[in-house]
């Protein structure tokens, strides 16, 4: 298989899950482009007996977070996280779900790091929690509690703003 | 069962058993801080189901092209041939004759440091003999090892026939002379324990004396 095969048969999923973690279209492409030169550079070095999208979603993952943590460190998370709305595709969604999705969004943002990338795994991208373990090389155990924390506090929110209800 | 734990069975409806949802349904019917639970936890996954809809990002034939540029473009290409060799080498190493070779290599190794080590000993024990010729300071018991020597020289000088090799008496008599005191018992190994003839010990006698 050619790199140009590989790169389009994973683009869509990379940038798709790149702007979940991140928000925002330039962050997402810029990870994107930085994951496949990662992959073209140790794809040697790849054992072919694994997964190679859970390879590739670790490398997403890894990028994903130093952009957040820098973020975090900015304090800019809520203003990036804020032009995500540009990209909802609208007509497939209600108004109601749509704004609940936006709210959810936000809220996400505001959560611990590390629950933040167990919530987009799990929650949105539909990995399972073993997945998840292995993309984050962290036990199911750790998964788990940071689901159940990530999926309590923004539940909680939306129940407190009453955007939701 | 108390609410936090209706509240755990909503989270995890899934699972449910056809009791637990009957009991569920009916506390959730007496309880309206469960219903809130219900309603908020319904809401989050109606949210949820509507962010797994959006659609990010169509494939694009232009940032295909941009990545595979970039990731061909990019002078770290190198290292990929490099790190294949490393592999290569990994590999290698498991191989059931490479851990064999390294196995014999590591008690070559081991033999090496044995040798050096008995050779080492060797050679301290010939430095102290030459220091002890040399008169420097030496333990007291290498000092009588050497003295026994030179004993055993003035007894040949005085056309004694005597055994060659001093035995546990001897050596113990000329200590007692020579320091006034016992000789310590681990040296009796060190020295043969026959007993000289009439003649021998006629000769240690006046020896000592």
């Amino acid at each position: 298989m050619a790199f140009r095969e590989l790169v389009m048969l994973y683009q869509g999923a990379a940038h798709s899950l790149a702007r979940r973690f991140v928000g925002n279209r330039e962050d997402a492409e810029d990870i994107v482009q930085e994951t496949f030169v990662r992959v073209w550079r140790h794809l040697a070095r790849f054992d072919l007996d694994k997964s190679f999208s859970t390879w590739l979603f670790r490398i997403i993952t890894n990028l994903a977070y130093d952009v957040l943590r820098k973020r975090f460190k900015q304090n800019a998370s809520i203003t990036k996280w804020g032009d995500s709305i540009d990209f909802v595709n609208q007509e497939s969604n209600t108004d109601d779900a749509l704004q609940v999705a936006m709210t959810i969004r936000y809220k996400a943002a505001r959560l611990p790091l590390k629950q933040q990338l167990v919530f987009v795994l799990r929650d949105l991208q539909e990995l399972s929690v073993a997945e998840v373990a292995r993309i984050l090389q962290i036990s199911e155990n750790a998964v788990k509690v940071n689901l159940h924390h990530a999926r309590h506090t923004i539940r909680v929110q939306l129940e407190q703003t009453g955007e939701a209800l | 069962m108390n609410c936090s734990e209706y509240q755990f069975l909503l989270e995890n409806q899934g699972g449910m058993t056809p009791i637990e949802t009957r009991e569920l349904e009916r506390h959730l019917a007496v309880c309206p801080d469960c219903r809130r639970v219900e309603q908020a936890i319904n809401v989050y996954q109606q949210g949820i189901q509507a962010m797994r809809r959006i659609t990010l990002s169509p494939t694009d034939e232009n940032a295909v092209e941009a990545i595979v540029g970039a990731a061909k473009m990019t002078s770290r290409l190198r290292p990929v041939k490099q790190h294949l060799y490393l592999d290569q080498l990994g590999n290698m190493l498991t191989e059931s004759v490479f851990r064999y070779a390294v196995a014999a290599l590591l008690l070559l190794t081991l033999g090496l440091f044995g040798f050096q080590e008995v050779y080492t000993l060797h050679q301290l024990d010939r430095l102290s003999q030459t220091m002890v010729k040399r008169g420097q300071q030496v333990s007291v018991q290498t000092h009588y090892l050497w003295k026994a020597a030179q004993w055993e020289r003035q007894i040949e000088q005085r056309w004694l026939t005597v055994s060659q090799n001093l035995t546990w008496t001897q050596v113990r008599s000329f200590f007692q002379k020579d320091q006034k005191a016992e000789p310590p018992l681990a040296w009796r190994f060190r020295f043969g324990n026959r007993l000289g003839t009439d003649e021998q010990q006629k000769f240690w006698r006046q020896l000592i004396r």
